[in-house]
């Protein structure tokens, strides 16, 4: 992005980050309405509307703890477009055929295309990690999950019942292994071009 | 391809635990073999993704943003609240209905007036809000506890739970599952572990256990558990209410 000014919004994402609810009830109250009433009108429900919002406030919660997240445009125009791209990508999936949609003007703001375009690849990234690794061997899903949670490594291996050694050993050959799967697939190197170019 | 050992030895960079000659090869080949960089890259932020991904203050959060949903949700769930409330009798009514109890007796009466355990609702439909992605046994128990097959359910709570033990909603869904089915001491254990614990779910825990306690037609107990239930508490009004009536 050109301009790195923080946006004054920018106190959204900080608030996200020390866990304030209250800054929810704030988004839910000033900014969430929008969303829904542009998800309504175009072929979704009150309740479909509803779980865009939750994933558009997940998805920014996600992004500014793993890879931060600085706002360099309003809140509002930002949650809009990145919940809007998550309805246009559920209806995409449903088929091309079965929706309609009004389509809207989007703002040409080339700071907010940035600003959104950051979240769908960090969204994209997140789609694939997941992905791959619930195509992994159960034995090595279940270290990587467990060894996530517990942080402690002792602890895990005193759950699976071997050795400390043997348990970092593990964990380290199952996330080289995903690391390996991912490198391989089409959509990393979909996703890096996208990225570098 | 990379082999075991660099595997290895990309952990022990990240953890710190190389030498500084080790260090110092590997990065030498990271700035020599592109590849190897790049494997080096998914490998460092997979290492951030997932630890983020499954903390305890993410699960806390969604948890956290599972309830402000259901709060600004609209009219949906006050229409269930209304039409689980216990008829209220007008008075003419109470006039009649105590003739009747004056034929039947004391027992009949305290049955018509304090509520049971049917008089109120579970929140449904249910939707886990800490999930990973590619689990279908979330969606699974979902379909399971909304359509009141709890037996079900139950099952795929358990094998969510054999993945992530802390998930303290899908304990809380496992222990009201376990209440519908009569399973009371499985489902007062799970009830006492969260209102115990610290998570969002320690009130409404609490709430749920001394309505178990009434389908056991424990009172004594269900008053107990109804008298820790703090103002601040979601469930608190009704719980008083129901206080009163017991």
């Amino acid at each position: 992005m050109g301009d790195n000014s923080i946006h004054p919004d920018q106190k959204y994402v900080d608030a996200l980050l020390s866990n304030d609810h209250k800054i929810i009830d704030e988004i839910y109250l000033r900014f969430a309405p929008k969303v829904i009433g542009y998800v309504k009108k175009n072929s979704g429900t009150e309740s479909q509307a509803r779980d865009i919002v939750q994933e558009g406030i997940l998805t920014i919660y996600d992004q500014a703890k793993v890879k931060g997240l600085t706002l360099s445009c309003p809140f509002d125009a930002y949650f809009f477009l990145i919940c809007k791209r998550k309805w246009l990508n559920t209806l995409k999936k449903a088929g091309p055929n079965r929706v309609t949609i009004n389509e809207e003007i989007t703002s040409r703001d080339a700071e907010l295309q940035a600003q959104a375009d950051q979240t769908s690849q960090f969204e994209a990234q997140s789609n694939l990690f997941h992905t791959k690794l619930a195509a992994l061997g159960e034995k090595c899903r279940q270290i990587i999950k467990l060894s996530f949670r517990i942080k402690s490594m002792e602890k895990v291996a005193q759950q699976l019942g071997v050795t400390y050694a043997y348990a970092r050993k593990k964990k380290s050959l199952c996330i080289g292994k995903l690391t390996e799967m991912i490198q391989n697939s089409r959509e990393y190197h979909m996703l890096k071009m996208e990225h570098d170019g | 391809m990379m082999d075991e050992k660099t595997m290895l030895l990309f952990d022990d960079y990240l953890q710190g635990a190389l030498s500084a000659p080790q260090q110092k090869d590997l990065e030498q080949r990271l700035a020599n073999e592109p590849e190897l960089a790049d494997a080096f890259v998914i490998f460092r932020e997979l290492n951030g993704h997932l630890s983020h991904h499954y903390s305890e203050e993410r699960a806390s959060f969604a948890a956290q943003l599972r309830l402000k949903a259901q709060e600004h949700a609209p009219t949906q769930e006050a229409e269930t609240k209304k039409t689980t409330k216990v008829i209220r009798l007008r008075p003419l009514q109470y006039f009649v209905a105590a003739s009747i109890v004056l034929l039947f007796g004391a027992i009949l009466w305290s049955q018509l007036a304090v509520p049971t355990y049917s008089d109120y609702q579970i929140e449904q439909p249910i939707s886990l809000s800490i999930r990973s992605e590619g689990e279908i046994a979330f969606a699974k128990a979902e379909e399971a506890f909304n359509t009141g097959d709890y037996e079900m359910a139950v099952l795929f709570f358990n094998s969510i739970l054999s993945n992530t033990p802390d998930n303290v909603e899908v304990q809380y869904y496992k222990a009201i599952a376990l209440t519908q089915q009569d399973n009371y001491e499985e489902a007062d254990n799970l009830y006492k572990a969260l209102w115990e614990g610290s998570s969002v779910y320690k009130y409404k825990a609490l709430w749920r256990h001394a309505l178990s306690k009434l389908k056991q037609k424990d009172r004594a107990s269900a008053k107990a558990l109804l008298e820790q239930i703090p103002p601040e508490a979601e469930d608190y009004e009704q719980a008083q209410d129901l206080l009163d009536k017991l």
